[in-house]
């Protein structure tokens, strides 16, 4: 009997011999016909997981969509989000225009109008300007607003809204391995034997990847998941061990851990030797990133008071539970991988917790085979690939690099062919506070007059909105211009709104949380007058060099945008016409590659990348030309950059030693915690049917159907005694402001006694002006998961 | 695939249903009945029970004469597709889930949606699973209930209108001529049990008139007009 997957083969195949013999010599594919609609592939919008899918077109529109069977991420499967993405580019009241608010209302303006206006305001006052990015900013555009800041305005009031995200996870990183991201990859989910979520779902939020993990038990696998975590999720419902822990708690978890490793002896003491350093924080008040280094009998010291009974009345695992983690890490034949995400990064200490959970699987040896890594789920489609690697955060520069170096910003200097000094050495401000001075009167101190926005919502991101956001509108010399598709909670006090062009309306490369960069081509064309958000950055900064801005030539007098078609001549990007004369994408990206080799972050060329479904760097030529992924950081069987005969090593140590820090942070208590006028514990988060703030999905029939609106959990016995039923209206209530929401009993998450849980996807219901600003202050982000709340029932 | 019937069951070899109804009104069953011994059994009365009544020959049977099928109407068959297609954005996505379901949990899908476990309920048949066992049903499929969601109905959020307009399913399979068997008008990509969506109970557009059979694509052709994988060596290492 013929399987239905050798009919499909030879189908396949078949095709495949006539067309190939057409693509001879092509540099690069073209799009499959199939069905009626040209099929072309492209990383999916949405989240940090990266899955490849491909998108079905029919006379300029998108129709369908598929997984990709060839992407290695997600072997053909999606999820809801991924199936609808298509969707996302037709809501009804996309913005087509450039909108200029005048006496309160918006008015329709020209292209040239706008970027006239924009460039006057940031030639007015450069110091003043700020530009908020985004980790769904490609690649491309990250680079292009990088280089226009820090390199042409030499000011470096640049952040990304990753900062509310993943800024944790970064610093846990760096201070642990000296260099950012990952060492393991999604490979490691397919040969674990044990799973460990510390506060995240992923059955919700990474949902391709969870399955992955999943699905190996109908193939007769067996996988332990264990759920460390807050509230019953719907990842709990796959575990094997649910742990309720108290907020806060994951640090006395983690301390214990390590504390038992040492005292049973169970430790990799082969591996601490050869590998690892000790680091602890310079004295009892400082924390910042580097901290002074430790000892191994400092280390044991410090660990001493968590014991079992202390953790467990710090955290609220039994110690039966405590015992259990101990033991999964005192096994050195287990495979263990931790995943986390927002629940340890949105910390008000979530650079020590990561540091922590790194120190776990450092000195238990669980680190650098497959199967053994402390891997932070990214959450955004590019937070890796864009804010992290090319930089576009106040302190950093493209690669890896800080602007407090000279030597980095030498290199930038070279690059960007600048001259020296140029960039700026003193970092601008950090997220919370950029929004801070721009939501301060100017002459109390707030020198942020200008901000720009790009491809992300703080109107409803940002925490405790009133501060960093809403008081915006009183302040009338205040500037915010706001690039979006729909019409948001940002642009709604917007001064300057332009339209933008929204994934494949444009072309883009991604990089995911496995440092798979991936790249896709322009597909179908965006509506009435939405531009680029590179062709933006490169107007305006057209137009300050035309206004003579000396920040806009380069060291030979050329513009910084200075482009060039194959014979050789310049190209005029910046005037809309001629933008699609060259591929400005792979410009940028070439440029941009140079900066990627000196940490070791080597990209493909845009070519080699255009042609697979992402590649993880670094991506490194063999010696027969070939560009080959590693696929496991710093582990001598994968990585080629490692010495020969060192099994594993750290190459870009702190301690300049080949090895990494195993760091010990003390547990410390969140800044605010219920008491008797606010006795409940609120923490936010997402839903798997909306992105973010729901500017998306919110507009795509399915999606917004299986979740309409937001919504209060709460455990039954709280609802019982006060009297609230499953949709009566509750107010919660802080410090800081309330919001009214219907109560939802018995819904998909289940909050312990004491908490509560609200999603921040509604537009109607801005949980976040409840929200606390307090933030880790290593990593300056913020914790959306804690702060004190009371409910009261309405009406 | 399962939901087979064995040759045995064409019509003209039930054997089992021929039975007749036996009056047992004067059978009289031997109050000391042993065991019989081996070479008794042949002939011993044990082996019908002849107290037991068979009513099976009267129970409704679905008819597995497909000629007797009754033919839609071309408005039927629209409509039949229509309802199909009002669960999917475009042609291949997953359908949304038209009923109210637990959402936290995905364990109680497979009890009504699995192979051999079709379950008739307010005049549906659940559907099988048209294509493999995968955990995690509510990862692709999304639920479609407002109003089991909460009652609370003044506070929607936000609600825009969406002019995404997705492929529609491609119709009839050509024939090479009349009576030939149709090429799949789809992909097989998430259908890889048939029976799904042509067997029996399903919406009589598409139900197939010959289910008996097994290896469907011994006959039907996969259209490579529909397959939608790239066509070059992706450089793999």
């Amino acid at each position: 009997m013929l399987e239905r997957r050798d009919f499909l083969k030879v189908s396949a195949m078949a095709a495949a011999t006539s067309a190939a013999a057409a693509k001879a010599g092509q540099e690069h594919h073209s799009p499959v016909v199939a069905g009626g609609l040209k099929w072309d592939k492209a990383p999916c919008r949405f989240c940090g997981t990266g899955c490849h899918v491909k998108v079905g077109v029919r006379d300029g529109k998108v129709e369908a969509i598929a997984g990709h069977e060839g992407a290695d991420v997600n072997k053909g499967l999606l999820c809801m989000k991924g199936y609808h993405v298509g969707g996302i580019l037709y809501g009804e009241d996309r913005l087509t225009q450039p909108q200029l608010r005048v006496n309160g209302k918006l008015e329709n303006i020209t292209w040239d109008e706008a970027i006239n206006i924009m460039a006057q305001k940031i030639y007015d006052n450069p110091k003043g300007f700020a530009n908020y990015g985004s980790g769904q900013w490609t690649v491309p555009e990250g680079y292009a607003a990088q280089k226009f800041i820090k390199g042409g305005l030499s000011n470096n009031h640049i952040d990304p809204n990753a900062r509310l995200c993943m800024a944790s996870a970064v610093t846990g990183y760096v201070s642990t391995y000296g260099v950012d991201e990952p060492a393991g990859c999604y490979d490691d989910l397919d040969v674990a034997d044990v799973v460990i979520l510390w506060g995240n779902n992923p059955a919700e939020m990474h949902p391709v990847l969870f399955s992955r993990i999943i699905d190996r038990r109908s193939r007769g696998e067996t996988v332990t998941i264990v759920d460390i975590g807050t509230r019953r999720t719907r990842s709990t419902e796959f575990a094997d061990e649910f742990m309720e822990m108290k907020p806060q708690g994951d640090m006395a978890i983690a301390n214990c851990i390590s504390h038992y490793l040492i005292e049973d002896g169970s430790y990799d003491k082969a591996f601490v030797e050869k590998h690892c350093n000790f680091r602890i924080d310079v004295d009892e008040r400082t924390r910042d990133l580097m901290g002074k280094a430790s000892s191994f009998e400092e280390y044991r010291e410090k660990l001493k008071p968590y014991t079992y009974e202390y953790v467990s009345e710090l955290s609220g695992l039994s110690v039966e539970q405590l015992q259990k983690l101990v033991g999964y890490f005192a096994d050195h034949q287990l495979k263990i991988t931790s995943l986390w995400c927002m629940g340890m990064n949105q910390h008000t200490r979530g650079t020590a917790i990561n540091r922590l959970v790194h120190g776990i699987h450092l000195l238990s040896g669980h680190f650098g085979t497959p199967g053994n890594a402390p891997t932070s789920l990214t959450g955004q489609p590019s937070a890796c690939g864009t804010a992290r690697e090319v930089g576009t955060l106040c302190h950093a520069l493209p690669g890896g690099r800080l602007v407090a170096k000279p030597d980095d910003r030498a290199d930038c200097e070279k690059i960007w062919k600048l001259p020296a000094g140029t960039v700026n050495p003193k970092p601008g401000y950090h997220t919370v506070k950029m929004w801070e001075k721009f939501c301060t009167p100017t002459s109390e101190g707030g020198d942020i007059t200008t901000m720009f926005v790009q491809v992300t919502n703080p109107g409803q991101t940002l925490p405790n909105l009133a501060k960093l956001f809403t008081n915006k509108e009183a302040l009338k010399d205040k500037f915010l211009i706001v690039s979006e598709v729909y019409p948001t909670a940002t642009t709604a006090l917007a001064d300057l709104i332009l339209p933008a062009a929204m994934w494949v309306e444009k072309n883009g490369v991604y990089g995911n949380s496995e440092r798979r960069t991936q790249q896709w081509f322009k597909m179908v064309e965006p509506p009435g007058e939405a531009r680029e958000d590179t062709w933006m950055t490169l107007a305006v900064a057209r137009k300050l060099y035309d206004m003579g801005y000396a920040g806009m030539k380069d060291k030979h007098g050329d513009f910084l945008f200075k482009m060039t078609d194959e014979g050789g001549d310049e190209v005029a990007v910046w005037d809309y016409a001629h933008y699609h004369d060259i591929n400005v994408d792979r410009v940028l990206y070439d440029e941009y590659r140079d900066f990627t080799f000196k940490k070791h972050k080597d990209l493909a060329p845009y070519d080699v990348l255009a042609q697979h479904t992402g590649l993880r760097w670094p991506v490194v030529q063999g010696d027969d030309g070939v560009y080959r992924e590693t696929k496991f950081r710093f582990s001598e069987f994968s990585d080629s950059y490692v010495g020969k005969g060192k099994g594993i090593q750290f190459y870009h140590s702190v301690t300049k030693d080949d090895k990494a820090q195993i760091w010990f942070c003390p547990y410390e208590a969140p800044p605010e915690v219920p008491d008797e006028a606010f006795p409940m514990w609120l923490s936010t988060g997402r839903v798997i049917e909306h992105w973010h703030s729901g500017t998306m999905t919110m507009r795509v029939k399915e999606l917004h159907n299986a979740m309409p609106s937001a919504y209060v959990e709460l455990h039954p016995d709280d609802a019982r005694d006060k009297g609230i039923g499953n949709g009566d209206l509750v107010k919660v209530v802080s410090r800081r402001g309330e919001m009214v929401l219907p109560a939802w009993v018995n819904g998909r998450s289940l909050p312990p006694q004491g908490s509560v849980f609200v999603p921040f996807f509604d537009e109607t219901k801005l949980i976040n002006e409840v929200t606390l600003e307090a933030f880790c202050p290593v990593s300056f982000e913020p914790d959306y998961k804690k702060c004190a709340v009371r409910i009261e029932k309405v009406g | 695939m399962e939901m087979r019937h064995s040759s045995q069951d064409d019509v003209g070899n039930r054997i089992w249903l021929d039975l007749e109804v036996v009056d047992d009104s004067n059978v009289v069953v031997p109050s000391d009945r042993t065991a019989p011994t081996y070479q008794n059994i042949p002939s011993d009365l044990f082996k019908n029970n002849a107290q037991w009544v068979n009513h099976l020959n009267k129970l409704t049977r679905v008819s597995h004469n497909h000629h007797e099928m009754p033919v839609l109407t071309k408005e039927e068959r629209e409509e039949a597709v229509m309802r199909r297609q009002s669960r999917r954005a475009y042609d291949g996505a997953p359908p949304v889930i038209p009923h109210a379901i637990s959402t936290r949990d995905t364990q109680s899908c497979v009890s009504c949606h699995s192979p051999g476990r079709p379950v008739l309920m307010a005049g549906k048949v659940s559907p099988v699973m048209s294509h493999e066992y995968l955990p995690n049903c509510i990862q692709c499929h999304a639920p479609s209930v407002k109003k089991d969601f909460m009652t609370h109905e003044a506070m929607y959020g936000l609600s825009v209108e969406n002019v995404f307009g997705g492929k529609s399913s491609a119709g009839k399979g050509e024939r090479a001529f009349a009576q030939a068997p149709p090429v799949m008008p789809h992909p097989v990509h998430m259908r890889q049990n048939c029976m799904a969506c042509h067997g029996e109970g399903r919406a009589n557009a598409i139900q197939t008139s010959h289910p008996q059979r097994q290896n469907c694509m011994q006959c039907h052709a996969v259209h490579s007009g529909f397959d939608n994988r790239e066509r070059f060596e992706l450089k793999q290492q």
